[in-house]
């Protein structure tokens, strides 16, 4: 047992703080106040910044030309980086040099037009997995066959992050009774965009098509489950889970110096019990939401990545819904100023909120994960 | 970083819950509804068998013939023994000794800290007063010089724990020159529950098995040999006490009981997953917070805020669950035939004995506005926090 932070801490920290400082904060006012995100320009300067300062690649291998980092330092990274309102997961803004681990292994012709691309920066891949069968209400879902040139897919998925479908998406479903990697980019015969849906903050969200979509072998990775599976463990506990933490405590330290100079009735907020009781709940839980996702992300780099696949889900959930609970708690505190949009709070208010149905419903995640939780809660 | 038991720690705990389940659980229903004993004989023979499994003492530094395993070793065992309502049985883990004994001289360590290391002698813990509860400092038992070498003692106590069966009592008292700041001039005595001048007054009948008593003092004459520390400074040391206690006290068994709780509904199939899970994943942050407490205490770290933040969450979420869990039960979860009833009415005290919920809100609070972070207190963060100040003047 050692609770001490890894040796790059203060390193990684510095170099996230400087991005912050230099490349999210000044651009901050760019953002559109009611929805969207950044204009292009403004994204590919802030994305050079950040390659620039290094910080760059950080999931993938240094053999790849990447950081190499592990969950732990990737958690701290996005802790600090999710600190502006530009470095939540929505804006998009880290995505740019760091592709999926499934993507890692490429090879010749496929690494050229896909891998390489995606490290230089050139490229943006994204991954979404989707269970197999019929999705709730009895929508089709995706459905993959194999053919003797590679596979068809065909049929619908609804609601995916519509930043992921700007380039390259890697979609993971079954067939033949495996997870299978499939690439699919803008312009593949047969695979559409065919819905647009706004959403209440900064996430678009897309519905997608695929009709009668003919693959090459080229655009299948047939081993990619378990790196797939592995990835999206990664990016529920450092994107999701650590960098809604690291927003809230932005939110609680904006929450803080607002009630010690707030007065009302003669003295500040800070001296009433009702607010200093909104402080120590966001305390105690985001203290905790820390922990458990440290628990996880040092379980996968300590090499026991079962146990850390199995966590990150819960870990993600209760720390998206205590990053939210607290970013409320801060925009109560500051009353009528906390919910015009001339402070930043009901923007991390909405695009939070994004983080608790990301990447599977919270509840989803937690009921899946009550057997383990009370198995390991009685050994 | 490994928020991992150690593996030996891992071992213990594994041997404390099969005795648990083995010699515990099985004498459940022996228990009497509003008491925490058991016949003499019982506890005795309970104690010898732990004591030859090698289960007692493991948290007793070496120098005293413990195993010398530390907070975490504490917390592990106290957790595995909450998973049975005999938990509140006194002196089980020959690791109950206030810790405050260790900062006795050698002399008292002699006639007091071994003796109770050794189960032979048993001690209470006499701070609150009648009207000095979570505003502890606000005490006003005096202790007046009398002659060069004694103390008379006078005032009243209330809610001492086990203070019919103690042989002394860790008795906090002020000594003049009163005035001063509140802390000052609070100083700590050993007190044999056989001195002149010491009686029980009543035990307060309470809904669990706790039944604390009220002491008188009325001139009770106490040799100065036995005031622990300095004199006057004795506020320090409750404090420190107030540290360990939050940790390693209650927060463990109510994450015990919650774990036993919710692992009888999952297998009952009394609620669905995504209540079951809801709840199991609290508990479990609560036992995340617990051990990386316990870990910076052993690491002889600052842990009065995080103490404060185990305390609010263990003790508030093991007593939700367990509510939860009895009324997914529904009339049987009310009965005593099961563990629910009996753990809901031990647990309630949580929030209230060793320092209040809403004290520890309090405390929470008053850090962050101070400016610490109890939030990034990571060894490798903490040079950054700049430190930290005294912490509160409450119980
Ligand atoms: C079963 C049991 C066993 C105990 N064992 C011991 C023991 O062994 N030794 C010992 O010394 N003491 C013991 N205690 C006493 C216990 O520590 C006190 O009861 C506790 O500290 C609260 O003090 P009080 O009862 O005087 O309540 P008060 O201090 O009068 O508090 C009453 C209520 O007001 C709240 N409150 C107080 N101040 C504030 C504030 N500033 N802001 C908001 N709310 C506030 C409290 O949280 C509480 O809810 C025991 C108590 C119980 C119930």
């Amino acid at each position: 047992m050692d609770f001490t932070l890894p040796a790059s801490a203060e390193q990684l920290r510095q170099a996230a703080d400087r991005f912050v400082q230099e490349a999210l904060l000044p651009h901050e006012g760019l953002l559109p106040p009611a929805e969207g995100t950044l204009p292009e320009d403004v994204r590919h300067r802030v994305t050079e910044r950040r390659r620039a300062l290094g910080l760059w690649g950080l999931g993938v291998p240094p053999a790849a030309g990447g950081m190499g980092l592990g969950w732990m330092e990737r958690a701290l990274v996005q802790e600090r980086v999710q600190r502006s309102l530009l470095g939540l997961w929505p804006q998009g803004l880290l995505a740019a040099g760091d592709p999926p681990a499934a993507l890692h292994a490429m090879r010749g012709a496929q690494r050229e037009e896909y891998l390489q691309p995606c490290l230089d920066g050139r490229r943006i891949a994204h991954q979404i997995l989707l269970p197999g069968g019929a999705r709730a209400g009895g929508a089709p879902g995706l459905r993959a066959m194999p053919t003797p040139e590679g596979a068809v897919l065909s049929g619908t998925w609804t609601a995916v992050p519509a930043l992921c479908t700007e380039d390259v998406l890697l979609v993971v479903a079954e067939m033949q009774g495996r997870l299978q990697g499939f690439l699919c980019d803008r312009g593949l015969p047969g695979y559409r965009v065919c819905r647009r849906r706004p959403g209440m903050g900064s996430v678009e969200l897309a519905d997608l098509a695929w009709e009668d979509c003919r693959l090459e072998t080229a655009r299948i990775l047939p081993d990619a489950g378990p790196a797939a599976l592995l990835w999206r463990a990664a990016q529920r506990v450092t994107v999701f889970g650590a960098g809604a933490l690291g927003a809230a405590e932005r939110c609680l330290e904006i929450g803080l110096d607002h009630i010690r100079r707030r007065q009302t009735f003669g003295r500040p907020l800070a001296d009433r019990q009702a607010i200093q009781w909104m402080v120590a709940d966001s305390a105690r839980e985001l203290h905790g939401a820390r922990l458990l996702l440290y628990r996880a992300a040092s379980l996968a780099d300590r090499g026991d990545r079962d146990s850390a696949q199995d966590l990150a889900g819960p870990a993600m959930a209760y720390a998206a819904e205590a990053a939210c609970r607290t970013v409320d708690r801060v925009l109560q505190m500051h009353g009528g100023y906390g919910y015009t949009r001339e402070l930043p709070i009901e923007r991390f208010w909405r695009d939070l909120r994004f983080y608790r149905v990301a990447d599977g419903s919270n509840d989803t995640l937690v009921a899946d994960a009550a057997g383990m939780l009370v198995a390991d809660l009685s050994a | 970083m490994d928020c991992t038991l150690p593996p030996d720690v891992r071992k213990w705990k594994e041997s404390m819950r099969r005795f648990v389940e083995r010699e515990l659980v099985p004498r459940e229903h022996t228990l009497p509804p509003f008491a925490n004993t058991l016949p003499e004989e019982v506890t005795a023979g309970i104690v010898a068998q732990l004591k030859s499994e090698g289960l007692w003492g493991l948290a007793v530094p070496r120098e005293y013939g413990g195993a010398g395993l530390g907070l975490v070793a504490l917390c592990a065992l106290r957790e595995a023994l909450g998973h049975t309502t005999l938990w509140s049985l006194a002196r089980l883990l020959g690791t109950e000794p206030p810790i405050l004994l260790y900062d006795c001289n050698e002399d008292q360590k002699r006639r007091f800290l071994l003796p109770t290391l050794q189960g032979k002698r048993y001690g209470c813990f006499a701070l609150t007063e009648p009207n000095a509860g979570s505003d502890a400092a606000a005490l006003k038992m005096r202790a007046e010089p009398d002659g060069k070498d004694h103390f008379l003692l006078s005032g009243r106590k209330i809610f001492t724990s086990h203070a019919d069966e103690a042989d002394y009592a860790l008795v906090f008292a002020l000594t003049p020159p009163a005035g001063g700041a509140a802390r000052e001039g609070i100083t700590l005595f050993l007190v044999e529950t056989d001195t002149p001048g010491l009686r029980i007054l009543r035990q307060l009948d309470t809904m669990g098995g706790d039944r604390p008593s009220e002491l008188l003092f009325e001139d009770c004459r106490v040799p100065a040999a036995n005031i622990v520390g300095v004199p006057g400074d004795a506020f320090g040391l409750a404090q420190k006490w107030f540290a360990c206690d939050r940790i390693a006290l209650q927060p463990p068994i109510a994450i015990g009981a919650a774990a036993r709780c919710l692992a009888m509904a999952r297998a009952a199939n009394a609620a669905p997953d995504a209540q079951i899970g809801q709840l199991a994943l609290r508990v479990y942050v609560a036992r995340e917070m617990l051990y990386h407490a316990a870990w910076k205490a052993d690491q002889g770290l600052d842990v009065r805020h995080e103490a404060s933040m185990v305390k609010a969450t263990a003790t508030t979420t093991g007593l939700e669950v367990v509510d939860q869990v009895l009324q997914w039960f529904g009339p049987a979860g009310y009965g005593r035939d099961l563990p629910f009833e009996r753990y809901y009415r031990d647990l309630r005290r949580f929030t209230i004995a060793a320092g209040t919920y809403e004290i520890q809100q309090f405390i929470v609070a008053r850090a962050l506005l101070r400016g610490f972070s109890p939030l990034n207190c990571f060894a490798g963060a903490e040079a950054a926090a700049g430190g930290r100040q005294p912490g509160p003047a409450h119980t």
